[in-house]
């Protein structure tokens, strides 16, 4: 009935604001904002340039912005990813380019 | 059919350009130019000039289309905006406030 999954694919520029409650594929390209509340996956001919919310991100192609993401990062090793992210978890696979700072809302212990 | 689709859950105050088509099922606000077709399915809101190849409207558009192709607009659509199209069906049942002008 409901469908979460929108995407933006092919040759479809977006320039402006996305505001999302479900999953969203970018295949194309968008500058502005994003802010996603389900899983937002950037594909390998994917660009963006957005400051960047989203429960979970994975991203294969470009994305160039802050990043906040609860639920987790991934940066694939195809993927080119230039901003400050702030999540809980990050994986960065072997490959990728990835410049920026990253801060995960981890208490460290006192003794550390 | 085109492959871009702004689902019913997704929000969009912006332009939006590109040589694709798109599906609107969700909301939308600013400007739409493409150069491939559109369709505005039931149910989604479309504050927007629309410049397409083909339109298709089943929900809600507000603002001026300009079509290169052909314009269809569906028995539940309702269209407040000028049309310009070269060739128009408007089907039973569509509601539209507006000038429509079909160049030859």
């Amino acid at each position: 009935m409901s469908d979460p999954i929108s995407n933006i694919e092919g040759d479809i520029r977006v320039n402006g604001t996305l505001s999302c409650d479900g999953d969203l594929i970018i295949d194309g390209q968008l500058e502005g904002e994003l802010s996603v509340k389900g899983n937002l996956t950037i594909t390998e001919i994917g660009n963006v340039a957005a400051d960047t919310q989203a429960s979970r991100l994975t991203v294969s192609g470009k994305l160039k912005g802050k990043v906040n993401a609860d639920n987790g990062v991934l940066i694939k090793s195809t993927a080119s990813v230039l901003g400050p992210i702030e999540t809980n978890q990050i994986i960065i696979e072997d490959g990728a380019d990835y410049s920026g700072t990253v801060n995960m809302n981890v208490e460290l212990p006192k003794d550390l | 059919m085109p492959k871009t689709t702004i689902g019913k859950s997704l929000f969009l105050d912006g332009e939006l350009t590109g040589k694709d088509g798109l599906i609107i099922k969700g909301k939308l606000n600013g400007n739409i130019k493409v150069e491939g077709s559109i369709l505005v399915e039931k149910d989604a809101i479309v504050k927007a000039d629309i410049h397409a190849n083909n339109v298709k409207i089943s929900g809600e558009v507000k603002g001026n289309i300009s079509s290169t192709g052909n314009v269809h607009y569906m028995e539940d659509s309702t269209v407040t905006g000028d049309t310009k199209t070269s060739r128009i069906l408007i089907e039973d049942g569509a509601t539209i406030k507006g000038s429509v002008h079909i160049n030859i």
